[in-house]
Order: structure tokens, then C-alpha cells, then sequence
């Protein structure tokens, strides 16, 4: 039932624009939805069956966004990941999820050439596995997190009327479409309320230059950054000129997704563009995005990520302190479960309740995230696994222990070190040529640790927090 | 501290690495510090060091070490 009223989205709005690439080609509701169903024509040629796991491991394009609903309707599991991840690991992560087929260039698909005879009859309207986002478990090794479509469908529904995305909504889509940012917030949410979605390339140094041209151009007026994008911003375009800052000024909405706004980004941002830019929050077990700031008054309270809608419960429980109580949510968006080698696993409590290993507090209906306490933190907006780096660097036999953190950054969000104890008698600078190299050749460029320190001994305990207050002070 | 020396110790703090990587003529995305956060941290780095601050396409242009110091000679910075 879900996807017949997924599906009668493309008919309501089907003569509507719904994606403008960033060479100007419009795509229509209905080109879309006609791409959707060529789609699943050619996976099924392809050997893909209900349940298959295809593995997307290509940049943002507009063919990315058609796969990921083609999905939905095909019966398929996309199982979009990072094209940086290093050969080794994919190995791995496509044993674990028994895939058989990885799309590495999605414009061999020649969709164009493609004839349309799919009877819209042959679809999968059963609610079946159609999304598995990469991640790690506490040993390092890869983990599935694994939804059913009536939980990514209906988190894109309840996250679309919380944020007030409607048929004038024109979203510019810049974050990789590999994690739930790229496929929740800025494709799902404004695709089931009829919105229009500007597809740019992802944010970088290279092609800040000309963020604001398409924007401007489209006339966007809702936007979803992270916070390491807004960091960036602010420095680069410190001195903005009349035609930006008039364009920042007609937006609805400016959103930070992925991580935590950090003051300090959000008042130089205001102070540079004066526009307010209110944050979300949510993680990928919990289906996305959950909370959103709604007003001005919670604008000025730090921390604060705003309230959430009636379906989602949450509750604290006492952690470190004042402030630093852990959080609990309970969501009828929640994954299906982590897909590990030993089996799915779900972890929630007897009522439901998903500990998400944040720390903040919830007072009023209103949720305030201040940290976390999971050995997988966001840099930049994207997920690294601290296990991964420590066991990566524990693969070196002169090693005796190891702890990776993150620490607090302007620009990154969360900048990684990893603390060292050698063996006795290792000699420090060529430890530290190995390890640099073992790290380098096995790790995405975003997970190698800014910097390396050396101690005599590590004392662990087993709560992550702990150890990294003890050893931020070193840093 | 000569500028010459400001100039490598900014890149040996902000990308953690030593001297000799800088001979080669280090560029943008050549080391996985270098990525678009890495290089923001390090025109931040420079423009303390320096005192000066960077125009948005110097910050844009700003690619490898070698062509850091042309663009540091705008900013009446010479590295020689």
C-alpha cells in the first residue's frame, strides 16, 4: 500500500519539472517515473531478482536517484557506498551482502536507448528490502544497515512534512548520494511532496567557486548542508558579493545535516549571510533525519537540533552528567536491522526503544545533542568507523595499543588522532612511516587520522567517551 | 622565524607530515589530509602565520605548495 501511494506521487505531479541536472536537462515526474520502470527492465536482464543486493559505487548523477527508486519497485536492495573505499574492503563488504552485481559507471546503463515495455503489473508493490547503508560494527568489520521500503517511504514522508517541503519546495541536492543526507533529506523527502530537486555536483574546494550559479539560476529556495560545507562557506565566501547574499536572502529554509552545527559555524554563518540556518537531527539505524528546528527561539538555544513528529518517541537516560544523558528513540522508521556476518541483528530494548549512543538531553519535547559516545563519528557528514582505524593500525606487530578520536573541529566537525603505545624497544619514526602507510593504502582519504601520537601506555576503560576525555587533554 | 620556514611549518602542522614530502612540490588531494577540510585548516594556518587575508579565488587557486608561494607574493609574502 505504501508504494501504490509512493507511486501515485509520479502521477499526480507528472507533467511537473522534478530534477534539473547541472547541465540545465529537465526531467519531468513522469520522464522520471518512465526511467524508473527502463530501469528495472535492465536489472532484470542483468540477472537481478527480488531481494538482489546491488552494490552502487559511482558519483552523484541523476541515474543514481532513478536506481535508488527503481529499487523500491524492482524488489531490489541498493546498496549505495563510497566510490573512495579502497578495493579490500569492497571484497569484503560484497561477501557480507552476497552481491552479485556492483554498478561502477551508471551511464552504461543507456537508459535512453532503452524501449519502455514494462507492465506497471510486473511491479513489486510487497513492502521488501530496498536500501542497505554501509557502515561497521564494534570489531571494525563492515555491517549492512538494512530498511524495508515502508520504513525509508514513510521516514521521507514524516521528514517531508516536518521540514514543510511542499510542490513549491526547489531543493538543491549537493551531498554524496551514498549516505542518508544525499538519499533522505534532499531526494525521498522532496520527491513524495512534489518538490523540485536541483542535482549539482558534490561540494568541494574545486568547484566552490560556482556553488552559488545554480542555485541562483533555479531559483532554489530550500537548502541542505552539512556543517563542514557551512564552515567552509563562511571562510570562502567571507566577502560575498550583492547577487549571492540577495539570493541567500529569499530562502525558506537553510538546514545542517549529517553532524552537529557547532556554535561558532552557525554564528559566523548568520554573521556573513544573515540567514539563520537551523539544524536536524537524526542517524541512519533511526531512518534519517527525525528532529528539525523549527523556530527562531530554538535557534538561539546551543545544541539544540528542535522536536520531532508525534510517531517518534524519545527518552534519556542518565549518562555523564548534566547535559550528557544518552539518547533513546523509538521509531516506527527504524531499520530492519544490522546485517552482519553472523546474521541480522536488531538492537532495541524491550519497548522498542534504539539507544543511539548520543549524548545531549530532552526537556520540553525538544532534543539537544552535544556528543556521542560511538566509536563511529561524522567527519565532514560522513560516517567513519574509529574501530576501522584501530584495527587497521593493529594489523602492525609493533604495535601494542591503540585509540582512535575525534575531536572537535571548525571545519571538519570532528577531526580524527590516533593515540599509539608501541612495543619496547620500536623505533618511533619508522613505526610512524608504517603506520602512515598501512593507513593510507587501506583507508578512504577521509578516514586517515590527521595525526599520529605516540605514548608509553594506554589506559582503556570500556566507555569511549571516558578514554577520550582523558586523552583529548594530550592532544 | 624566516617566511620560508612559517610557510613548511604551516604545511607540516596542518597536514601532519615531515619536511621532505614538501621537496616534491605537494599538491591538493595527493594526501588523504589534503582534502577540501584539510585545505581550508591550512589557508586558515597561513593567514595567521602571515597575517593576511586570502580573496576567494586565491583561496580556490591555492593548489599545490609551489603554487602557494606565487599567489603568498600578492599578499607581499615572499618565500624564497
Amino acid at each position: 500500500m505504501v508504494k501504490k501511494k509512493f507511486e501515485n506521487i509520479f502521477k499526480i505531479y507528472s507533467k511537473r519539472i522534478f530534477i534539473i541536472d547541472s547541465r540545465g536537462i529537465k526531467i519531468s515526474y513522469k520522464q522520471f517515473y518512465e526511467s524508473v520502470l527502463k530501469t528495472i527492465l535492465i536489472l532484470k536482464k542483468k540477472g537481478c531478482k527480488k531481494n538482489t543486493k546491488i552494490i552502487i559505487l559511482d558519483e552523484n548523477s541523476v541515474n543514481y536517484l532513478i536506481i535508488l527508486v527503481a529499487c523500491i519497485f524492482g524488489g531490489f536492495v541498493a546498496c549505495p557506498l563510497d566510490p573512495s573505499i579502497k578495493k579490500e574492503r569492497i571484497k569484503k563488504i560484497k561477501k557480507l551482502y552476497k552481491s552479485k552485481l556492483i554498478l561502477k559507471d551508471l551511464k552504461e546503463l543507456k537508459l535512453s536507448k532503452t524501449s519502455l515495455n514494462l507492465d506497471s503489473r510486473e511491479l513489486n508493490y510487497d513492502d521488501t528490502d530496498c536500501l542497505l547503508i554501509n557502515s561497521y560494527g564494534k570489531n571494525g568489520e563492515p555491517t549492512g544497515i538494512l530498511f524495508k521500503s515502508s520504513s525509508i517511504l514513510g521516514s521521507a514522508d514524516s521528514f517531508s512534512k516536518l521540514a514543510k517541503y511542499n510542490n513549491k519546495t526547489v531543493i538543491l541536492h549537493c551531498l554524496p548520494m551514498f549516505y542518508m543526507g544525499g538519499i533522505l533529506d534532499t531526494f525521498f523527502s522532496p520527491l513524495i511532496s512534489g518538490s523540485k530537486i536541483i542535482v549539482a555536483e558534490k561540494f568541494t574546494v574545486l568547484n566552490a567557486k560556482n556553488f552559488w550559479a545554480l542555485p541562483i539560476q533555479h531559483k532554489c529556495n530550500t537548502l541542505f548542508l552539512t556543517p563542514s560545507i557551512i564552515a567552509l562557506m563562511t571562510t570562502i565566501f567571507r566577502n560575498s558579493n550583492k547577487t549571492i547574499l540577495n539570493h541567500v536572502s529569499t530562502y525558506k529554509s537553510i538546514f545542517a545535516t549529517g553532524s552537529i552545527l557547532y556554535p561558532e559555524v552557525r554564528k559566523k554563518f548568520f554573521k556573513i549571510f544573515k540567514k539563520r540556518i537551523f539544524s536536524c537531527y537524526g542517524s541512519t539505524e533511526i531512518g534519517g533525519p527525525l528532529c528539525i528546528q523549527k523556530n527562531r527561539a530554538s535557534f538561539k538555544k546551543n545544541f539544540c537540533v528542535g522536536s520531532h513528529s508525534k510517531e517518534v518517541k524519545i527518552k534519556e537516560k542518565a549518562g555523564y552528567g548534566r547535559g550528557f544523558n544518552y539518547i533513546f528513540v523509538k521509531t516506527p522508521y527504524f531499520m530492519k536491522g544490522y546485517l552482519t556476518s553472523k546474521g541480522l541483528i536488531r538492537p532495541i530494548d524491550k519497548k522498542g526503544y534504539f539507544n543511539t549512543e548520543d549524548l545531549g538531553y530532552y526537556y520540553k519535547k525538544t532534543l539537544f545533542i552535544k556528543d556521542t559516545n560511538r566509536a563511529i563519528i561524522k567527519k565532514g557528514g560522513e560516517l567513519i568507523s574509529l574501530n576501522l582505524i584501530e584495527k587497521t593500525a593493529l594489523q602492525l606487530k609493533s604495535i601494542k595499543n591503540v585509540f582512535a578520536i575525534g575531536k572537535t573541529d571548525f571545519y571538519a566537525g570532528q577531526e580524527i588522532f590516533l593515540f599509539v603505545s608501541l612495543k619496547k624497544r620500536i623505533n618511533k619514526e619508522r613505526a610512524l612511516k608504517k603506520i602512515n602507510l598501512i593507513l593510507k593504502n587501506n583507508l578512504r582519504p577521509v578516514e586517515v587520522p590527521k595525526k599520529i601520537l605516540f605514548l608509553d601506555k594506554i589506559n582503556l576503560v570500556s566507555e569511549r567517551k571516558k578514554n577520550k576525555d582523558q586523552l583529548i587533554k594530550l592532544i | 622565524m624566516d617566511n620560508k620556514k612559517k610557510y613548511e611549518k604551516v604545511f607540516m602542522d596542518s597536514f601532519s607530515i615531515s619536511k621532505d614530502k614538501l621537496k616534491k612540490d605537494l599538491k591538493y588531494n595527493t594526501i588523504p589530509q589534503w582534502d577540501s577540510v584539510g585545505h581550508m585548516s591550512m589557508i586558515a594556518a597561513l593567514e595567521d602565520a602571515f597575517n593576511i587575508t586570502f580573496e576567494m579565488d586565491d583561496i580556490i587557486d591555492f593548489s599545490s605548495y609551489k603554487t602557494g608561494k606565487e599567489i603568498l607574493k600578492k599578499y607581499k609574502v615572499n618565500i624564497s
